[in-house]
């Protein structure tokens, strides 16, 4: 019998967002429960849990034709440990440094076998300080791919800007992400089911999970910096030219591609088509039926140097029609 | 592991009086199989202690089970309780003794049911033992440190110049070297001349466990990336085996050195490294299973003959060059953890993730 895999919730944020404060609220909240903690440094503020794990943050790159793909050597090792001990985890926490890349950690969840066996990746909760976040993201990188990555992203500190402020931020973080959902807090005060649980990376979830799927397009010119761009077509997908097309697409550009999430109306098919993909790493399955639900397909690509007219120009060409 | 010297068939209780084979079955002609119950706890490390004739298991809740080498059936015993999870072990120098490194950062030894301490490394997990007995040498790495200890446990040697953590560790046939592998390759260290700085063996990507043939001639690694990687000592020429399914868990050399096998197909894989090496020469396979695939392999302590373990439980023992197999335990629908044979090829021992135990007994020789 199958068992019932060990949720894992990554936590990342700049330096000082409130990462170990959302920690610490979350242990001491779901009291009773068994959580096991990874953490990449001990900061100032002690974290309230019996079971921490020093990680040391170990990128390795592999060999398997995808310049993009790395994975944490530490963590594989830890979990795969963790996973041995006779002790029953409600789930696992892994909080980054501000500085870190998420895509080694959430890669790791998709390409290491032992990994991949006994646990599964929940969602990527990235906290965002309110005051700092404007000033800091075009400087530093990582900020924005950490918001890039999210499937929830907390606003935080959000009494210490004025509304004008806080919009500008919200609209900022729109542009990065249109997949996540975004909850404004303080303290990091969020109800815990908001942030736990979520099976973001579960493909029989990606519908109930994506509120930026459904909005209408922005306009984006080609951007170097990170931009997410969603794009919807009521015509039927021809499988085998869609293929053909996110496969290139991906191999050729994985790089820049940080996330993509799809739920697509094939042609001829009773159920949706669902997919996701972290750089070159793709994952996908049938969906829901589509029963007498209005037909149609959508796409979200995260990820920098897209060109958001030639994106469309390709995904309306997968159509039947086309 | 190295062979431990002074070993005596006779202690295991095969040739004892009365009948130690009440819990066993035949399984085929050639192998009688006793086997112990599921205990529910994932065992860590699997070895053989040869002074006192018992396989020494250590599990993820800190104990350390004891089983007589008898085919009677009996459950392990639980001889120590640590307070870390064991993650590595290797009999001590002579067999006599088990080296146990923990994630709670401590070198412990197990000498019959007593646990001391030889080190502790304040917090990395010491994840890597080696042990030669011929120079009395025993070996552990945390992170990135690789420490050498001698007989009474003094440091002999140390390094700390390693690209990433220490993921496997070998000493040389003769033990006047160890190798330690990492992120990007292998680095071999001189045990005789602490100037001297380590031979690199280069090759990109992350190498998770090193053996070093017993002949001498070659290094062979596991890769994270489902291939093998192998070095000719004499040259340091690099040669890469892959096109494995699955990520490849443990690799073993047969007692000649000439075939290195390897986990990580639905077959076990043996590679021919007489003359120049393995290039160009497809693996021998034997041992094809409906729905497993090979997680661990442990050679024969003498002959082209090499133990199999499935990630479905099924345990194969194989004759290499005949590319045969026969099977030593069904399936229990639980991954083979680990493997270890008696020094003297007689005896095998397994276990899987549900904690069980199987001792498996070889009748007659696998190879005529």
């Amino acid at each position: 019998m199958q068992q019932a895999k060990v949720p894992v919730t990554l936590i990342t944020g700049y330096l000082g967002a409130g990462k170990t404060t959302l920690l610490n609220r979350i242990l001491t909240e779901q009291h009773g429960k068994k959580y096991a903690v990874i953490v990449n440094e001990f900061g100032e503020e002690g974290i309230d849990n019996d079971l921490v794990v020093d990680a040391d943050e170990e990128i390795f790159e592999m060999n398997n034709g995808c310049i993009c793909c790395t994975v944490r050597g530490d963590l594989i090792r830890i979990i795969s440990t963790l996973m041995k001990r006779a002790d029953d985890f409600d789930g696992m926490i892994i909080e980054t440094t501000g500085l870190a890349d998420p895509a080694p950690v959430v890669q790791t969840f998709f390409v290491d076998e032992d990994v991949q066996a006994k646990v599964a990746l929940d969602a990527v909760v990235t906290v965002v300080d309110a005051c700092h976040f404007l000033d800091a993201v075009d400087e530093e990188h990582e900020l924005a791919e950490q918001v890039a990555f999210a499937d929830i992203i907390l606003l935080n500190k959000t009494d210490l800007v004025d509304g004008d402020k806080l919009n500008a931020v919200k609209a900022k973080i729109s542009s990065l992400n249109r997949m996540a959902k975004v909850i404004e807090t303080v303290k990091s005060q969020v109800p815990i089911a908001d942030v736990l649980d979520r099976g973001a990376f579960d493909l029989s979830r990606v519908l109930e999970f994506e509120p930026g799927l459904l909005d209408e397009e922005d306009d984006h010119e080609h951007d170097e910096n990170i931009i997410s761009i969603s794009l919807k077509t009521d015509n039927p997908i021809e499988p085998e030219k869609f293929s053909n097309w996110i496969r290139g697409f991906i191999t050729e550009r994985g790089v820049d591609v940080l996330r993509t999430k799809g739920i697509l109306n094939l042609s001829g098919q009773e159920n949706r088509y669902v997919f996701q993909g972290v750089h070159m790493v793709m994952d996908s399955a049938w969906g829901a039926p589509w029963g007498g639900d209005a037909r149609s397909s959508r796409l979200v690509f995260i990820g920098r140097n897209l060109d958001e007219a030639e994106l469309r120009s390709a995904f309306d060409g997968c159509t039947v029609a086309a | 592991m190295m062979a431990a010297a002074g070993f005596d068939p006779a202690a295991l209780g095969l040739a004892g009086t009365g009948n130690p084979d009440v819990g066993a079955r035949i399984i085929s002609p050639s192998v009688k199989l006793s086997e112990s119950p599921a205990v529910g706890v994932h065992p860590t490390f699997t070895v053989i202690e040869p002074a006192e004739a018992r396989a020494v298991i250590g599990y993820g809740d800190g104990t350390i089970r004891a089983l007589g080498l008898v085919l009677d059936g009996a459950q392990p015993s639980v001889v120590a309780q640590v307070s870390a999870t064991p993650i590595a072990a290797a009999a001590d120098i002579g067999g006599a003794g088990v080296l146990i490194g923990t994630d709670g950062g401590e070198l412990l030894r197990l000498g019959g049911s007593a646990v001391t301490r030889l080190a502790e490394t304040g917090g990395p997990w010491v994840g890597e033992i080696a042990v030669h007995s011929g120079k009395g040498l025993r070996a552990f790495a945390a992170a990135k440190t690789l420490t050498v200890l001698d007989a009474e446990g003094a440091v002999v040697f140390s390094a700390s110049d390693h690209p990433s953590t220490v993921a496997g560790l070998t000493f040389s046939p003769d033990g006047t070297r160890i190798a330690a592998a990492h992120y990007d390759g292998v680095s071999v260290w001189s045990l005789t001349d602490a100037k001297q700085k380590p031979v690199r063996l280069d090759w990109h990507g992350s190498h998770t466990a090193v053996a070093w043939s017993p002949n001498g001639q070659f290094i062979v690694t596991a890769m994270q990336d489902k291939e093998m990687h192998c070095w000719r000592w004499k040259d340091r020429t690099g040669m890469r085996m892959s096109g494995y399914p699955s990520k490849i868990r443990a690799v073993t050399w047969t007692a000649d050195g000439q075939y290195v096998a390897a986990s990580g197909a639905d077959t076990v894989t043996s590679w021919d490294c007489s003359g120049k090496g393995p290039s160009g020469k497809p693996p021998l396979e034997f041992g094809y299973v409906y729905d497993g695939v090979v997680r661990q392999v442990a050679a024969h302590p003498a002959d082209h003959v090499v133990a199999g373990g499935y990630s479905d439980g099924t345990v194969l023992i194989g004759a290499i060059e005949q590319e045969t197999a026969m099977i030593a335990r069904p399936a229990s629908g639980h991954a083979v953890t680990g493997l270890a044979w008696t020094a003297d090829g007689a005896t095998l021992v397994a276990t899987d993730e549900s904690g069980a135990v199987a001792v498996m007994r070889i009748l007659e020789p696998v190879v005529s």
